[in-house]
C-alpha cells in the first residue's frame, strides 16, 4: 500500500491543502507548529476516525477536538492511496453528527463503502481495520510511529501480541486468540450480568425480584383471603343458626296465625248465624205504614192535651161542689144586724157619761189630803209672819237698824205669795172633791144594767161590734162564692167543647194509620222500631263480619276449619308481640349478616384474582429461572472457554518467546549495528536487552533515551515486519530526536533501504535528516512545510 | 338404558409446574381447562346425558378460588337433569374448609365418599354407585374393596381415584375386576386407559403437565342391553412429543420436513421436540423453533445436538496450535457434562471463526 495524496479540505490549520507523497522515501520538513503532527493525525483520522474503538457509543478522542477547524465548518478531507494495484479514495466528514465516510475506487469512481462493512465496531466504518487489517493501537505501534510513542511502551497492543503468537504457532492459519476472547467476552456481555443494568440477564433477574416481591405480597393477601374464608364460614354458621331459630319462631307464628284464623273462623261463624237469624226475623215482619217518630210524638201530644183537658174539667167540678157545700154552711140573718145597731147606740151613750173621761184633769194633781195639809201649813205662816214683821220692825226701828227694817219689809211680798198659793191649792182640792161625787153616780147606773163596772160595758160594746162585723163578712163571702160558681160553669163549657173537638181530630188522623186508637198506633210503632233495630243490627253484624274476616273469605276458612272441633291455644299466644319482635330482630340480624357475607364474598372474589396472578408469576419465574440457568450455563461455559484459551495462550507464549526474541534480536542488532543483539520480551511485552559489555540483562527503561528510542524503533520495525506490515507505509514523526549522528545515519540508511519496498514518510523539524539522506544520493521526496 | 360420561382429573385452577410455558401460556391453559370443561357440560346438556361421573381432582384446593367455585356451581346448575356424581381426589381432598363441605352444591350434584366408602342408589335408573373420596393427601392400604358388595339386579358403578402405588390407594385391579361392577370409573392417572373393557382411567380432560402427550378426553358409557364404553378425544390441545435425528448436512427445511412429515393440523398443539444428532455450525436451533412456532401453538425444543466439529480431524489439521491444545484441554469424562461440552463448542466456534 502506498499513500498518494492527502487532501485536507478543512482540518486543523489546513484549508484546501493537498500533499502528494512519493512511493519511496518522503521527508517532510517543517518548523515547530508548521503542521507535521496535524498531517500525521490527518492520516490517523482518515483511517480510524478519532473515535474510541470497540465501543458502540460514539466517544471522540482528544484529537477530534484538537483538529477541529476554527470555524468548525466543513471538518473534512480525503485521502488517495494505492491498494492492491488499484487506487482508493476515502472521503470523510468529521463534523459531529454529520459524520460521513465514503470509499471509492478512484479509477472507476465506484462507491465501495459497503465492501468495508463491519470494519471496526464503531458506528462509523473505520477503513483502517479493512485496509491495514489491524486496530488503531497496532497501527500506531507498527505503522505510524509518533514522536512520543517510540519511548518505553509496554502497551503493545493485545492484537500485536496475538499476531505474534499466531505468526509463530499456527502454521499460517490466522487463529486469533484475541479476537476469540473478545468475541467470547462480547457474547458474555450480550448475555449480561447483574451489574449490566441494560442486559437481558439483569432484566430477568430484576423481573424475578419484582415477581418474588409481588408473590410475597400475594402471600400476605392470601392470608387475608384465608381469614375472610374463615370469617365467611363463621357467618354462614351463624346464619344457619339464626335461620333455624327463625324457622322455629316462624312455625310458632304460623300456628298462632292458624289459631287466629281458627278463632276468626269461630267468630265469623257465630256472626253469620246471628245474621241469618236476624234476617229470618226481619223477613217475617210485615211492612206497615211507616209511622214516624214525629207522627207518634204529635199523636201523643194530642192525647196528652185531651187528658189535660179532662183533668181540668174534673177540677172545676170538684171546686163547684166544694163551693156549694160552703154556701150551705154560712148562717146569715138580716134582722139581727138592726137589733145590734140599736143596742150599740144605747150602750155608747152610757159610756160617754163615765167621770173617768174627766179624770185627766186631776190625774196630775197631788192627792187631796196632801193639798189640805199644805193649806193648813200656809195658814200658820200667815199668822206668824205679821207678828214677826211688827216685832222686827219695832226692834229695828228702835235700834236704828234700817237695813233690817227694810229687809223685813220684804217678807210682805212672801206673804202675798202664800196667800196666792192657798187659793190654788183650794181650787185643786175642790176639783178632786167633785170627781169623787160623779163616780158614785155612774156606778149606780151600771148596776141597773147588770154591769159591774165600765170595763164590762166596753166588752159588751166590743162583743156587739164583733158580731156585727162577722155578719158583714159572711155576706161578702156568699156573694163571692156565687160569682165563682158562675165563672167555673163558663170555663167548663169551653173546655168541654175543646175536648170534643180534639178528640174528633185525633180519631180522624188515627184512621190514616189504620188503627182505631193511639195505643195500637204505639204498638205498631214499636214493632216498626224493633224491625229497624234488627236491620241495624244486621248491618253492624255484616260490617263486623267483614272486619273480622279481613281479606279472608269465609268459604276458605270454612274449608280449612269446618272439620276441626277444637284447636289447642298456642303456647306463645300471649307472647305473640314478643315473637313478632323477635322475628324482626332476627331478620334484621340475618340481613346484617347477609350484608356482611356479601361484602366478604365480594372481597373474596376480588382477592381470588390473586390466585391467577400468583400462578402466573410462579410460572413466569420458573421460565425466567430456567432462562437464567441457561444463561449461567452459557456464561460458565464461556468463562471456561476464556480461561482455557488464556491459559493455553500463555503456555504458547512461553513456547514461542525464545524464537521471537531471536528474530527481533537480529533486527535490533542490524539497526544498532551489532551493539545490541539479545532482546528478551516477557509475556507482558516488557523488554529487556543484554548489555554486551557486562553481559547483563537490563530492563529497557534503565538505558539512555537515545538507546531506548533506538531499540524501540528497531523493535517496532521488527514487529512491523514480523506481523507482515511491510506492505504498508511507514510513517515516522520526530522519532530520532535523541539519536546521535551515528545512530541517525544507521537508522536513515536502513530506512532508505526499506523505502525500496515500503513507502516511508518521515516528519522532522531538523535539517540533519535531509543532510544525512542527501549523502545516500538517493532520490528522496523532500517537502517543506511553511508556516503560513 | 342410560348414558353416562366419565371424566376426572380436570384440575381446575391448576398451576403448570415444571413446564417452561411462562405465565401467559399458563394463564391461557388455565382458561382453556375451564373452556373444555364448559364444553363438556354443554355436551352433557345437549345430549341429555343422564349421569356425569367425576373421578376426583375436579379442581385443585390450593388454587381453586371462591370465585371459581361459583363459576363451577353455575355450570352444574345448567345440567340440573343430569346426576353429577363427584368423588374428591388427592388434589381436591375433602376437609372442613373445602368447597365440598362448606358450600351448597346444586341439587343434581352428589358428592359421595366424603366419609369413606359410600354408595348411592338412583331408583329411576336402577343405578347403584359406589364411591370413595379423599380426605387426606395420601391414602395407603385401605381394605376398601373388601367392604364393597354390589347390588344385585341393578347397574353397579364404582368410582375411585388412585392407582396401584402405595400412597395412592394401592388399588388391586384384579380384585376390582372380581367385584363384578358394570363399570369402574378411575381417576388419578392423567393418561386415558382401558384396563379392561369396563375398567378405565378417563385421563385428564386437557393435558396438564408437558409430559402428558397424546389424546385427552373423556369416556362415554351406555348402560343397556349391551354396555359400551368408549374414549372420546375432547381436549382442545394436544402435547405432541417428537424426537428427530439430524445431521450436519441438513438445512432448516430438511429438519422442518422431518418434524412435519404428516400433514396434520397442529396449530393448536404443543410440540415438544427432541433434536439429536449433529448440526451444522451455522445451524441455529432457535430458527427451527421460529419455523415451528408458525405451525404449533407452543414449541419447546430439547436440544441434544452437537455441533458439526470433527474433533479428531480438527486436532490433526491444527496440530500444535491453540485449537489442538484447546480441544485437548477437555477430557472425555468432562465432555459428558453439558457445561464442558458447551464450553468446548463455544470456544472452538470462536477460535475457528474467520479460519474455516
Amino acid at each position: 500500500m502506498k499513500l498518494k495524496k492527502l487532501i485536507l479540505t478543512n482540518f486543523g490549520k489546513f484549508q484546501n491543502y493537498t500533499l502528494e507523497v512519493d512511493d519511496g522515501l518522503n521527508l517532510i520538513y517543517g518548523e515547530n507548529e508548521a503542521g507535521k503532527s496535524t498531517l500525521q493525525a490527518f492520516i490517523h483520522g482518515m483511517f480510524y476516525g478519532f473515535i474510541k474503538p470497540n465501543v458502540k457509543k460514539t466517544i471522540y478522542l482528544d484529537e477530534f477536538k484538537k483538529y477541529e477547524p476554527f470555524d468548525r465548518q466543513d471538518y473534512r478531507g480525503s485521502i488517495i492511496f494505492e491498494y492492491e494495484s488499484g487506487l482508493i479514495r476515502i472521503e470523510r466528514t468529521f463534523s459531529k453528527s454529520k459524520e460521513q465516510l465514503r470509499v471509492y475506487n478512484e479509477i472507476t469512481g465506484e462507491d465501495i463503502t459497503k465492501n468495508l462493512a463491519n470494519s471496526g465496531q464503531t458506528r462509523i466504518i473505520q477503513p483502517g481495520f479493512h485496509f491495514f487489517n489491524m486496530d488503531y493501537q497496532t497501527f500506531k505501534n507498527t505503522i505510524s510511529i509518533e514522536q512520543n510513542q517510540i519511548s518505553v511502551d509496554k502497551k503493545i497492543s493485545e492484537e500485536l501480541r496475538e499476531w505474534l503468537s499466531n505468526k509463530y504457532q499456527t502454521n499460517d492459519e490466522n487463529i486469533s486468540i484475541n479476537r476469540a476472547i473478545k468475541n467470547l467476552e462480547q457474547r458474555k456481555k450480550e448475555i449480561g450480568s447483574i451489574k449490566a443494568s441494560t442486559s437481558d440477564y439483569k432484566k430477568i433477574i430484576d423481573k424475578l425480584d419484582v415477581n418474588k416481591k409481588r408473590l410475597k405480597e400475594i402471600e400476605i393477601d392470601k392470608k387475608q383471603y384465608i381469614e375472610l374464608i374463615t370469617q365467611r364460614l363463621k357467618i354462614k354458621e351463624d346464619l344457619s343458626e339464626l335461620n333455624k331459630i327463625l324457622d322455629d319462631i316462624n312455625n310458632k307464628m304460623i300456628y298462632i296465625k292458624t289459631y287466629e284464623r281458627y278463632e276468626k273462623y269461630l267468630k265469623a261463624k257465630e256472626l253469620i248465624e246471628k245474621i241469618n237469624s236476624i234476617t229470618k226475623k226481619t223477613e217475617s215482619m210485615a211492612n206497615g205504614i211507616n209511622i214516624s217518630n214525629d207522627d207518634l210524638y204529635r199523636f201523643k201530644n194530642i192525647n196528652k192535651n185531651l187528658d189535660n183537658i179532662k183533668e181540668e174539667l174534673r177540677i172545676i167540678e170538684r171546686e163547684v161542689d166544694y163551693i156549694n157545700a160552703n154556701l150551705k154552711n154560712v148562717m146569715f140573718n138580716e134582722f139581727r144586724i138592726k137589733e145590734i145597731n140599736d143596742e150599740l147606740k144605747k150602750l155608747e151613750a152610757l159610756l160617754k157619761m163615765n167621770p173617768e173621761n174627766n179624770k185627766a184633769l186631776i190625774n196630775d194633781l197631788e192627792p187631796y189630803t196632801s193639798l189640805k195639809s199644805k193649806v193648813k201649813f200656809i195658814n200658820i205662816f200667815m199668822v206668824l209672819l205679821p207678828v214677826f214683821v211688827v216685832f222686827v220692825s219695832i226692834n229695828s226701828y228702835y235700834n236704828g237698824n234700817f237695813t233690817s227694817f227694810f229687809a223685813v219689809q220684804l217678807i210682805w211680798v212672801l206673804f202675798y205669795f202664800l196667800q196666792h198659793r192657798k187659793r190654788i191649792l183650794n181650787e185643786k182640792a175642790n176639783l178632786i172633791d167633785k170627781y169623787n161625787k160623779d163616780k158614785g153616780n155612774y156606778k149606780l147606773l151600771l148596776k141597773e144594767l147588770d154591769l159591774k163596772e165600765e170595763g164590762d160595758l166596753r166588752d159588751e160594746i166590743n162583743k156587739l161590734n164583733q158580731e156585727l162585723s162577722n155578719l158583714n163578712l159572711d155576706k161578702k163571702d156568699i156573694d163571692r162564692m156565687e160569682m165563682r160558681i158562675k165563672e167555673l160553669e163558663r170555663k167548663r163549657i169551653s173546655l168541654q167543647t175543646d175536648y170534643e173537638k180534639q178528640q174528633k181530630e185525633l180519631e180522624k188522623e188515627l184512621l190514616i194509620f189504620e188503627v182505631d186508637n193511639l195505643e195500637n198506633l204505639i204498638k205498631e210503632h214499636e214493632k216498626q222500631k224493633e224491625k229497624e233495630t234488627l236491620i241495624n243490627e244486621l248491618r253492624i253484624s255484616k260490617e263486623l263480619l267483614k272486619v273480622i274476616l279481613e281479606s279472608d273469605s269465609f268459604d276458605d276458612l270454612d274449608r280449612e276449619f269446618s272439620g276441626i272441633t277444637n284447636l289447642d291455644i298456642p303456647l306463645d299466644y300471649e307472647n305473640k308481640k314478643d315473637l313478632v319482635l323477635e322475628i324482626e330482630a332476627k331478620e334484621k340480624m340475618i340481613i346484617e349478616l347477609e350484608k356482611k357475607l356479601s361484602n366478604i364474598e365480594g372481597s373474596l372474589k376480588t382477592i381470588g384474582n390473586l390466585f391467577e396472578e400468583e400462578s402466573f408469576l410462579i410460572e413466569e419465574n420458573e421460565l425466567l429461572s430456567h432462562k437464567i440457568k441457561e444463561y449461567d450455563l452459557e456464561i460458565n461455559a464461556i468463562d471456561m472457554a476464556i480461561n482455557k484459551i488464556n491459559k493455553i495462550s500463555e503456555e504458547i507464549h512461553q513456547n514461542f518467546a525464545p524464537e521471537f526474541n531471536r528474530i527481533i534480536g537480529e533486527k535490533v542488532k542490524y539497526i544498532t549495528k551489532g551493539k545490541y543483539s539479545s532482546i528478551k520480551m516477557d509475556k507482558e511485552m516488557g523488554i529487556s536487552v543484554l548489555e554486551p559489555k557486562t553481559d547483563i540483562l537490563i530492563s529497557l527503561d534503565k538505558l539512555s533515551y537515545g538507546t531506548i528510542d533506538q531499540i524501540n524503533f528497531a523493535l517496532r520495525l521488527a514487529l512491523s515486519e514480523e506481523i507482515g506490515a511491510e506492505k504498508f507505509p511507514l510513517i515516522i514523526d520526530e522519532a530520532f530526536v535523541y539519536f546521535d549522528e551515528e545512530r541517525l545515519r544507521n537508522t536513515l540508511e536502513i530506512l532508505n533501504k526499506i523505502s525500496n519496498q515500503r513507502q516511508v514518510i518521515i516528519f522532522t523539524c531538523h535539517d540533519r535528516e535531509k543532510r544525512l539522506l542527501d549523502e545516500f544520493k538517493n532520490e528522496i521526496n523532500f517537502i517543506q512545510l511553511t508556516d503560513e | 338404558m342410560f348414558k353416562f360420561i366419565h371424566t376426572g382429573d380436570i384440575h381446575l385452577g391448576s398451576k403448570f409446574k415444571n413446564s417452561h410455558f411462562g405465565g401467559e401460556i399458563g394463564s391461557i391453559r388455565r382458561r382453556e381447562i375451564w373452556e373444555t370443561f364448559e364444553k363438556l357440560i354443554d355436551k352433557v346438556k345437549s345430549e341429555n346425558i343422564e349421569v356425569l361421573l367425576i373421578a376426583g381432582d375436579l379442581f385443585e384446593n390450593d388454587s381453586f378460588t371462591f370465585k371459581d367455585f361459583f363459576r363451577l356451581k353455575g355450570l352444574f346448575e345448567r345440567i340440573l337433569s343430569t346426576k353429577v356424581v363427584i368423588i374428591s381426589g388427592n388434589h381436591d381432598i375433602v376437609s372442613n374448609r373445602s368447597f365440598y363441605t362448606t358450600e351448597k352444591w346444586p341439587d343434581n350434584v352428589i358428592i359421595i365418599g366424603e366419609n369413606g366408602l359410600e354408595n348411592i342408589y338412583f331408583e329411576d335408573l336402577n343405578l347403584n354407585i359406589y364411591g370413595f373420596g379423599w380426605d387426606k393427601l395420601t391414602i395407603k392400604n385401605t381394605n376398601l374393596l373388601s367392604q364393597i358388595k354390589i347390588k344385585e339386579n341393578s347397574t353397579n358403578i364404582l368410582i375411585l381415584h388412585g392407582d396401584e402405588t402405595e400412597d395412592y390407594l394401592n388399588l388391586n385391579i384384579n380384585e376390582i375386576k372380581s367385584l363384578n361392577f358394570d363399570y369402574v370409573a378411575l381417576g388419578h392417572i392423567h393418561k386415558p386407559k382401558f384396563i379392561y373393557d369396563n375398567i378405565a382411567y378417563c385421563g385428564s380432560l386437557e393435558p396438564l403437565d408437558i409430559s402428558e402427550t397424546g389424546e385427552r378426553g373423556y369416556i362415554e358409557g351406555t348402560i343397556g342391553d349391551e354396555n359400551t364404553f368408549k374414549f372420546i378425544p375432547f381436549a382442545k390441545r394436544k402435547y405432541i412429543k417428537k424426537k428427530i435425528d439430524i445431521s450436519a448436512e441438513m438445512n432448516y427445511f430438511d429438519v422442518i420436513n422431518l418434524v412435519k412429515n404428516d400433514s396434520e393440523n397442529c396449530n393448536l398443539d404443543f410440540l415438544i421436540l427432541e433434536i439429536n444428532g449433529i448440526r451444522a455450525k451455522d445451524f441455529e436451533i432457535n430458527i427451527i423453533k421460529e419455523y415451528l412456532q408458525r405451525e404449533y401453538f407452543y414449541v419447546e425444543i430439547i436440544d441434544n445436538t452437537i455441533l458439526d466439529f470433527d474433533l479428531r480431524e480438527l486436532k490433526n489439521k491444527y496440530e500444535n496450535t491453540l485449537i489442538q491444545y484447546y480441544i485437548d484441554s477437555f477430557t472425555e469424562e468432562e465432555l459428558k457434562e453439558e457445561l464442558f461440552r458447551k464450553s468446548l463448542y463455544i470456544g472452538l466456534s470462536t477460535l475457528l471463526e474467520g479460519i474455516e
